[in-house]
């Protein structure tokens, strides 16, 4: 079993380089091998290259950012509160997030905040910001809160009762706006991760590779809290401290990428199970590197699936990454629980 | 030089246990302890159901603040928010399942080199030397690449206590380590921790309600009567007069009170074997 770890890797970064590349490939304007290498050498069509460097590199950047961000934040969540159902949202930063752009978008319009909005030069800023603000709002309390409490589970708690009390302003808000702007919130809600260009992936890229360091850090208390609180305490972690960190880091990474991308369902819970079951070990060491790998590989075959499915249409990421990722997260479980009753046989 | 034998490996002074509810009422389960330990001794920690035997374990292990007072163990006085340095001098057993899916034995033994190594938990000669030695010394050496939640419970007792003797340290707490165990199991567990005990001179204090099986390997009885008097002394001497019934009734008149007469009678005609 050891051996085959070095080998898993291997596979999973090949894996991650050549989709990749068939991320930049594919798209609504159709880009052959040829030209693919033209670009790469420096003297493909002008037009080709300029949509190559512009819009899909950022792109592809973004899925592998929020497909390795999200993935850590899961496992971070699933380790703390020893739940395999938790998830980077569960401390109810996205629902902060969503209640921010919810905001911007649907209340600004009663104090004629929106031509306000439209008159500053703004661009989808003006989102990444409302977003960031309400994220950044819950993530102090939480983080307040879980200075004061001594048990993980009160957390937990705290952070899903945070969600369901900004999911029901923001039903309210949606209730009582015209349709034009519900409609461009529920677009939010659907995620994307196109929107985000150079400029933004500036901000975005540095906050997501200071959290993943930080988790990476962080594997060896990670392990420990596996065996719960008091046995990690016992040999010798800092379990406090430990928590602190991690509540930060999940909020900063999930607040950050909620922000710029919206909600992006399922990634989060379900790519630390799929590590789990390829390298069938509960060290973190192999985890985290295993979850960032297969989490920009989910994301970034998610958007070619999104851009061809439909094509011309492209689809929300949000339903393809539930729609794809769901059954073959069931397929690995069901192979991973077969295999293991012909051990026991 | 003073003798090995008698080096003190465990003090506390005025020690106060229990819960601080908020600032002024707090539930204080046992005041004013002062007790030693010494190195190479089996203490066992007996009293009834609520006694506070694991609030003064915790305690003393720097699990759980003390209301007031202090535990030093090897002079090193135990804070609970020092955990590294209190996991180099002392090491716990805690019940309860350990339920980590792909966890191995050897994995979980590992952990116990956790207040040694550095951040990314890497394992030197030493580290594999002494998780090895902990492995054969708990007959587990052979099971090292078994999942833990596939063992028995007795098993994974043992496995918990292998991790505990991979963090080499002069004494090692046990809360219950007999708890949810057969007879067969029990009776070794103990074995285990007497033998351990006189061949690497590590002093072992366990709770547990096996006041026979405590009897035959305990060097002493510490024993907790509810409302917190902590009564110590050898099973021999606590074998004479009626301390058991004195700590175990605690005054109040129970159900079955004549099937205990009878029991502790019993154990006193059959005195500690060593």
């Amino acid at each position: 079993m050891k051996g085959r770890i070095p080998v898993y890797f291997v596979l999973l970064i090949i894996l991650l380089l050549l989709a990749f590349c068939a991320d930049l490939i594919f798209g609504s304007v159709r880009i052959s091998a040829g030209e693919f290498s033209n670009i790469l050498s420096g003297d493909g069509d002008s037009n080709l290259t300029l949509i190559v460097t512009n819009f899909r590199l950022p792109k592809a950047l973004t899925a592998v950012l929020t497909g390795s961000g999200l993935a850590v934040c899961g496992l971070l969540m699933q380790t703390l509160f020893r739940n395999p159902l938790a998830g980077p949202y569960v401390l109810g930063v996205s629902s902060g997030a969503s209640l921010g752009v919810a905001l911007l978008m649907m209340a600004s319009a009663w104090f004629g905040g929106d031509a306000l909005i439209q008159a500053l030069p703004l661009g989808n800023w003006g989102m990444v910001l409302a977003a960031m603000a309400g994220a950044f709002l819950v993530m102090l309390l939480v983080i307040l809160l879980s200075l004061r409490l001594s048990d993980s589970v009160s957390i937990l708690i705290i952070g899903m009762m945070f969600g369901s009390a900004t999911g029901a302003i923001v039903s309210v808000l949606q209730y009582l706006s015209d349709p034009d702007s519900v409609h461009s919130f529920l677009v939010w809600t659907f995620g994307s991760i196109s929107d985000v260009y150079w400029p933004q992936l500036r901000t975005l890229a540095p906050v997501v590779v200071v959290g993943v360091v930080i988790s990476i850090t962080l594997q060896k208390p990670l392990n420990a809290l596996q065996l719960g609180e008091t046995q990690a305490r016992a040999i010798g972690v800092p379990v406090r401290r430990t928590r602190y960190l991690i509540i930060v880091v999940t909020s900063l990474l999930a607040g950050a990428l909620t922000a710029f991308t919206g909600p992006i369902a399922f990634v989060g819970v379900a790519v630390p199970h799929l590590a789990r079951a390829v390298f069938r070990t509960p060290d973190h060491r192999i985890l985290l590197p295993a979850s960032i790998l297969c989490g920009s590989i989910l994301m970034l075959v998610c958007d070619i699936l999104a851009q061809l499915v439909a094509a011309p249409q492209v689809l929300p990421i949000n339903t393809v990454t539930s729609l794809f990722g769901a059954p073959i997260l069931i397929w690995v479980i069901l192979r991973n629980r077969r295999n293991r009753n012909s051990l026991s046989e | 030089m003073t003798d090995p034998q008698d080096t003190t490996i465990l003090t506390t002074s005025r020690l106060s246990i229990g819960y601080r509810a908020h600032q002024q009422n707090s539930l204080v389960l046992s005041a004013d302890l002062n007790m030693s330990l010494k190195r190479g001794r089996v203490v066992g920690l007996l009293g009834p159901n609520g006694s506070g035997k694991s609030t003064l374990l915790r305690t003393l292990a720097g699990l759980q603040p003390a209301l007031s007072g202090a535990v030093f163990v090897m002079g090193q006085h135990v804070k609970s928010n020092q955990v590294r340095q209190t996991a180099r001098v002392l090491s716990v057993v805690l019940t309860g399942r350990i339920d980590v899916r792909n966890l191995t034995v050897i994995q979980l033994v590992a952990m116990g080199r956790y207040p040694y190594n550095n951040w990314l938990g890497r394992l030197g000669a030493d580290d594999r030397k002494i998780i090895r030695r902990s492995l054969e010394q708990t007959y587990l050496w052979d099971l090292r690449d078994q999942m833990i939640n596939e063992m028995s419970d007795g098993e994974q007792q043992r496995a918990l206590f292998a991790k505990a003797l991979a963090q080499d340290t002069p004494l090692i707490i046990l809360d219950e380590p007999t708890a949810h165990l057969d007879l067969p199991n029990r009776v070794s567990m103990m074995q285990l921790l007497r033998n351990l005990a006189s061949e690497t001179g590590k002093s072992i204090l366990f709770s547990s309600h096996d006041l026979d099986l405590a009897l035959q390997v305990a060097d002493e009885l510490w024993l907790l009567k509810r409302g917190g008097t902590l009564i110590t002394g050898s099973p021999k001497e606590l074998c004479e007069g009626t301390v058991f019934e004195d700590v175990f009734y605690s005054g109040s008149p129970i159900s079955g009170q004549n099937f205990l007469n009878v029991y502790f009678q019993r154990l006193r005609n059959q005195p500690p074997s060593q």
